[in-house]
């Protein structure tokens, strides 16, 4: 899906790219970026406005007018292909808006999409968590595990607390989706709350995870590195929170 | 919420998603974090999980799983656990659509038969 524009006040309620009717067909204008897989997936789901308020169109890898304009090199997700993605003057057909005239509920597709990405971040917190309970319970200074050291315990402790209250809350988060249409009027901030705390504490964590395996911390042969990357990540993704 | 307790369906959705990301995630994790892809086969295998297209009606080559943004939730956090990427990579648009629960219209009649056959 092609949601994030490059702008420095992207802002997911108001996308740049635009969809315009033309009888049978939108033409499509704008840029995207981080589009995950978008030099092999067969079709793109691209965000735009419309004059109607945010569309989600689903588009041809050869679509005319739509071209990948770079692959990008960030410092996380590495694994993951990101690009980015033009459109200029692209053209679908007009059934290829989902939800046909009426479209989609895009607020609660960006809400889900939070509360997933507030998921992923429980769990890479957790890895980071616990990797560094095993390595300060080896990692022996001064005759003793430094997971006994009042320092790194606290870090340990306040890691744990930290990821039960993120899940905790990504579950509620969910749990008020599956409510459908009961609690449509809690989704939207329940979900960013969620996500904005789960981003947070995330790289918070991670952080520790750097500051507990010390020069390890930094190094390719522990994972701990990459998670740090990674956690970095969250909180640029589909709207910027507290970068 | 009644429970924060998971019922046999979810607890067996989390444990399998556990073990695949312990066993097909965290092992290829750095090769693909510096090597900046993932590999084919790797979607392929989840693929044939169903990861991606489980809520997706059989009729259209899923599963037909009952939308449940609670089960995603448990699914999601387990594949990051493995990697963040790759758990993205298998899923990204799930995350988004398929893993987006009730309200999105995204398998009515008319895009599903043109889309996911």
């Amino acid at each position: 899906m092609a949601i994030m524009e490059h702008s420095i006040s992207y802002d997911p309620f108001n996308s740049q790219t635009k969809a315009v009717l033309n009888k049978d067909h939108y033409v499509i204008n704008g840029e995207k970026c981080l589009v995950p897989l978008a030099d092999t997936a067969e079709y793109i789901l691209v965000i735009a406005s419309t004059d109607k308020g945010t569309g989600a169109f689903i588009v041809e890898k050869n679509a005319a007018g739509m071209s990948l304009v770079e692959k990008e090199k960030n410092m996380g997700l590495n694994a993951l292909p990101l690009y980015r993605v033009a459109f200029k003057d692209c053209k679908v057909p007009a059934e290829n808006c989902l939800g046909g005239e009426k479209g989609i509920d895009y607020t609660r597709l960006l809400c889900l999409s939070r509360i997933g990405l507030s998921a992923t971040m429980v769990g890479v917190a957790q890895a980071v968590l616990d990797y560094s309970i095993k390595y300060t319970k080896e990692r022996i200074a001064f005759g003793q595990p430094i997971a006994t050291r009042q320092s790194i315990a606290f870090m340990l402790a306040d890691a744990a607390i930290e990821i039960e209250g993120i899940r905790s809350l990504t579950w509620k988060a969910a749990w008020t989706a599956d409510q459908g249409e009961a609690m449509k009027d809690d989704l939207l901030r329940i979900s960013y709350l969620t996500k904005t705390y789960a981003a947070e504490q995330v790289f918070k964590i991670a952080d520790y995870g750097v500051s507990m395996l010390g020069g390890h911390g930094l190094i390719r042969e522990h994972n701990i590195e990459l998670w740090f990357r990674n956690a970095r990540a969250f909180s640029m993704l589909e709207g910027l929170i507290m970068a | 919420m009644s429970t924060f307790s998971l019922d046999e369906d979810q607890r067996q959705i989390k444990e399998s998603m556990e073990s695949f990301a312990a066993d097909e995630l965290r092992p290829i994790s750095r090769d693909c974090d510096e090597e900046f892809r993932v590999p084919p086969e790797f979607l392929e295998k989840t693929w044939g999980l169903g990861l991606t297209a489980n809520i997706i009606p059989e009729e259209y080559g899923g599963y037909g799983f009952n939308r449940s943004c609670l089960n995603n939730v448990i699914m999601a956090e387990a594949l990051a656990y493995g990697d963040l990427s790759l758990s993205r990579g298998n899923g990204a648009e799930s995350f988004r659509v398929a893993h987006s629960g009730n309200g999105n219209r995204c398998s009515e009649e008319e895009i599903s038969s043109n889309f996911l056959r």
